[in-house]
């Protein structure tokens, strides 16, 4: 049996994983091209944006866009485009939404990722030793504290940041993203510290559950009947709860993602977050259509690479295998 | 021969009180001392308390020595951590749960070796060799393993840093008869070889009779009988181990009504003053409502002793009057009630199928067994014949054509969750009786046909206990006046003694009420005690049938042979 544990199969299993993403993604695309038709009014006036179009500017968008051509026709042109790099033309701002993607994605991505390690650098260890003491006033001061975390509205908490740190201590800047490099960075401390607060507080809970679940099995008694050591079963007890906390911590990614938007107006900085709350406003439907799109497939690379670690580091998941 | 471990003066103290009170024991190297007791009477604090394992809001009280080395017991985790593991070990008694999931088996034995780094290799093959297990198991994660297997790992990882005494709650509980009797050869011969003492705690007489060399019987946190395991299950002082022995069913013959216990177990701390037996006690006078009795009575040579104002002589104990059915005989019913012809099915296809070409007759008013091990089929037997279950292939028949309420019944193993929490207990007759086509105002008949108050029917599940709870499941499955009532393992979430009540019920019902039984059973004894004609199941597969009288005394089939042959301590 334990030979068909071997190594061969971790390809095979992200191959078919991944051909499922693919699927996925090519689905949820229909929902998002089918945004046009489904956002209220006319398609064509709607790429237009709010000017007043004489009946031959309809025409020619209706020309320019394939309008009138069917329905799926017009789909697998623009998944065509889509795969090829063009999301198409800004309403708003007469830019290809690419380039106008660009830059920010690279913001929202720092943002994202920095706010994800210090979730995993504060939370993580806390949820532990939360656990490992349940019950003792550490444990009890830091669950009250991730209560009012998971709470408390993020623009809330950043404003407060803002104006301790910012305003009256003045240890980080208030506003924009400085002059790039380690300036940026810096500029984006606090921001992510906003997001890593709501976010941190619920990864907290999920170790902190997820380790006394732990301490509560048969084995973690068996091992200290035996005589392990407390840092032994330690040890083992960590690996096992690595494995839900995996999985919880992929969704928290994802949803970073797209929790970076509140943050990112509350302080001002041009990222993915900024520009989705203009479009939306402006019905900047191709902006609007790349943006969920990219945000669909951040959360479903995600998911992809939770379900390759969690094949990893969980030989129960490895021998089922595929099913 | 000193004493290896010997405990004084041991208390368990939890929230609502104490759940073991004053317990001495000893045990000498290389012997074993069962300590035998039904749930809740505090077999596992009382092994929780010598290991520092007590769950939080419970603290011991007491000494226990090893060795020669006395320890206080109030110290906890802390003041035992220099025996445990070292010198006395302990194994649970889930083999799928006690290790941990993500890890292989030979990293988890050699947590514990005292050996040299480059050494643990062949240490680890040496100790998988001692339990009888392959070298590539080292290599293999629990998950991989049979149940009979992984216990042998978490035997080895218990003996890895070589204890003078192993304590096992309940270690073969979870494991099928046959691989039950495999383990406990097992412990039995590492014991000889390694001159260990065995604390071995159980709710089974059978495996305390064959295993022990003496015995401590709990009740209700209290010891209230010690003696070698012979006399003491021979000719028992305390009305308790005496109606305990006789509530166990014998496999060798059926008794016209099993001798039971009335009442059920009570908590440890719900107990008013005097004798915790008292109200279940037919002996119980004034006195033993008002003093406790201690663990003081002796005999002669002061190696057995009972907590009991009135104990039992020679006679009385020795004497149980039994009728004996008469023998039934072999072969088909002359009217069928329903017929299963063929029938398969199987739920995955890399697994061998659940139910294998199996054809079952069960006849009107007749008792059937299906009894066979775990994963063997029985319980998707009894789901298709509800038709709770669909076949791949395969007929079932049934003689008469009534509604579905009418035909067959069920009751399920744990009737905690097969009540309605919110539901009065008379809501739910009702219910069920009104399905039936049946007068709801039956409720009390019917509350009286299963030996409850009539007053119960304003209860709800959780004020009863568990053999309460299963005489209600009884009496809701019998309101629709079903023509035959299938039994799923009906008693083994019971204590012994309320598990004779229920067989007595069950056989009492299918007199009274002329209605067909299909007990699903893995025990032997159980079975015995209840049905006429049995088929053994294993793997799927109906490997032999008949008369229950004649399997018992000359089975044909070699596994049932083997199945006959394990059942412990008859
Ligand atoms: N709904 C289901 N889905 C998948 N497998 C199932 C299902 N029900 C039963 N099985 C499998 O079918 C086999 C026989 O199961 P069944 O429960 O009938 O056995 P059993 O003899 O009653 O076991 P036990 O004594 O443990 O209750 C087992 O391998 C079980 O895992
Ligand atoms: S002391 Fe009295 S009540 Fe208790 S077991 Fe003995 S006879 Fe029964
Ligand atoms: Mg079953």
């Amino acid at each position: 049996m334990a030979s068909r544990l071997g190594r061969g199969t971790l390809g095979r299993f992200v191959m078919v994983r991944l051909a499922a993403t693919v699927v996925l993604l090519l689905a949820l695309s229909f929902v998002v091209f089918a945004l046009l038709y489904l956002a209220p009014g006319d398609p064509a006036r709607n790429l237009l944006g709010p000017r007043n179009p004489s009946p031959e500017l309809l025409a020619a968008i209706r020309a320019e866009y394939h309008l009138d051509d069917p329905f799926v026709t017009q789909y697998v042109r623009w998944i065509g485009d889509v795969v090829r790099g063009d999301l198409g033309t800004s309403i708003r701002s007469e830019i290809a939404v690419t380039s106008l993607l660009a830059d920010r994605v690279v913001l929202t991505a720092e943002l994202a990722i920095m706010a994800f390690v210090i979730t995993l650098v504060v939370a993580v260890p806390l949820g532990v030793r939360a656990a490992w003491r349940a019950g003792s006033v550490f444990d009890r001061t830091v669950s009250l504290a991730s209560i009012v975390g998971v709470g408390a509205p993020s623009y809330a908490v950043g404003l407060l940041l803002l104006y301790l740190l910012g305003v009256r201590f003045q240890l980080f800047p208030v506003y924009g993203i400085g002059d790039g490099g380690l300036d940026q960075l810096w500029h984006l401390v606090l921001p992510a510290v906003t997001l890593a607060i709501g976010i941190g507080a619920l990864v907290f809970k999920l170790t902190r559950t997820a380790v006394l679940g732990e301490l509560e099995q048969d084995y973690v008694a068996f091992a200290r009947a035996r005589g392990l050591s407390e840092g032994a079963v330690r040890r083992l007890v960590l690996r096992n709860a690595l494995i839900p906390v995996v999985t919880s911590g992929g969704l928290v990614f994802a949803f970073l993602f797209g929790g970076t938007i509140l943050v990112e107006v509350t302080f001002a900085l041009p990222g993915i977050g900024g520009l989705l709350a203009g479009s939306v406003t402006f019905k900047d439907i191709p902006v609007v259509q790349a943006i969920t799109l990219l945000t669909a497939t951040v959360i479903a690379l995600t998911a992809l690479a939770v379900d390759i670690v969690t094949y990893t580091i969980d030989p129960r998941v490895r021998a089922r295998g595929l099913r | 021969m000193n004493p290896v471990l010997e405990v004084s003066g041991l208390w368990v103290i939890g929230p609502n009180g104490p759940i073991v009170s004053h317990a001495d024991l000893a045990v000498e190297p290389g012997r074993t001392l069962a300590i035998v007791g039904e749930s809740g009477s505090g077999k596992s604090m009382t092994a929780k308390a010598l290991t520092g394992l007590l769950p939080s809001g419970v603290h011991a009280e007491g000494t226990v020595a090893v060795d020669g080395t006395s320890l206080d017991l109030a110290g906890g985790a802390r003041a035992l951590a220099a025996v445990r593991g070292r010198r006395v070990s302990l194994l649970l008694q889930n083999p799928f749960t006690s290790l941990s999931p993500v890890h292989r088996c030979g990293p988890q034995i050699a947590a514990t070796l005292a050996v040299a780094r480059d050494e643990v290799d062949d240490e680890v093959r040496r100790r998988l060799a001692e339990v009888d297990l392959p070298e590539r198991v080292a290599s293999m994660y629990p998950f991989e393993l049979s149940g009979g297997m992984r216990q042998r790992v978490a035997l080895a990882a218990s003996l890895a840093s070589d204890p003078l005494v192993l304590i096992g709650d309940e270690p073969t509980t979870a494991l099928d008869v046959t691989t039950q009797r495999e383990v406990l050869d097992l412990v039995a011969r590492l014991q000889r070889e390694r001159g260990m003492a065995f604390v071995l705690i159980t709710h089974d007489l059978g495996v305390a009779r064959e295993r022990a060399d003496e015995v401590l019987v709990m009740y209700a946190g209290r010891l209230v009988e010690r003696g070698p395991t012979a006399e003491l299950l021979g000719t028992p002082r305390h009305p308790y181990t005496a109606g305990l022995r006789d509530s166990d069913p014998p496999l060798v013959e059926r008794l016209e009504r099993l001798p039971s216990i009335p009442g059920s177990v009570p908590r440890a701390w719900e107990h008013p003053a005097g004798c915790v037996f008292a109200p279940r006690c037919e002996r119980a006078d004034e006195r033993c409502r008002v003093d406790e009795p201690t663990l003081g009575g002796t005999d002669a040579d002061g190696i057995r002793a009972w907590a009991c104002w009135h104990p039992l002589d020679d006679r009385a104990a020795g004497v149980v009057v039994v009728t004996r059915t008469s023998p039934t005989d072999e072969g088909a019913p002359t009217r069928p009630l329903v017929t299963v012809g063929g029938a398969r099915r199987r739920f995955r296809h890399d697994a061998p199928p659940a139910l294998d070409d199996v054809s079952i007759v069960v006849g009107a008013g007749e008792a059937v067994g299906v009894v066979g091990e775990s994963g063997s089929g029985k319980t998707t037997l009894a789901r298709c014949l509800l038709g709770l279950e669909r076949l791949d292939e395969g007929t079932i028949e049934w003689a008469a054509d009534r509604p579905r309420a009418t035909r067959a019944q069920i009751v399920f193993q744990d009737p905690s969750s097969a009540l309605n929490p919110a539901m009065t207990i008379g809501a739910a007759l009702g219910e069920a009786l009104r399905a039936g086509g049946q007068d709801p105002s039956a409720v009390p008949r019917l509350l009286e046909l299963v030996g409850l108050p009539v007053p119960y029917a304003k209860r709800r599940p959780r004020a009863l206990s568990g053999g309460e709870q299963q005489r209600v499941a009884i009496a809701r499955a019998v309101a629709p006046r079903p023509d035959v009532l299938v039994c799923d393992e009906p008693v083994s979430s019971l204590d012994v003694s309320v598990q004779a009540q229920i067989l007595n019920l069950l056989n009492e019902l299918r007199r009274e009420l002329g209605l067909a039984l299909l007990l699903i059973t893995h025990d032997l004894a159980v079975a015995r005690q209840v049905v006429d004609r049995v088929y053994v199941m294993h793997r799927g597969r109906v490997v032999e049938s008949g008369a229950m009288d004649r399997l018992v005394a000359a089975p044909q089939h070699e596994y049932t042979q083997r199945l006959f042959a394990s059942v412990a301590g008859r």
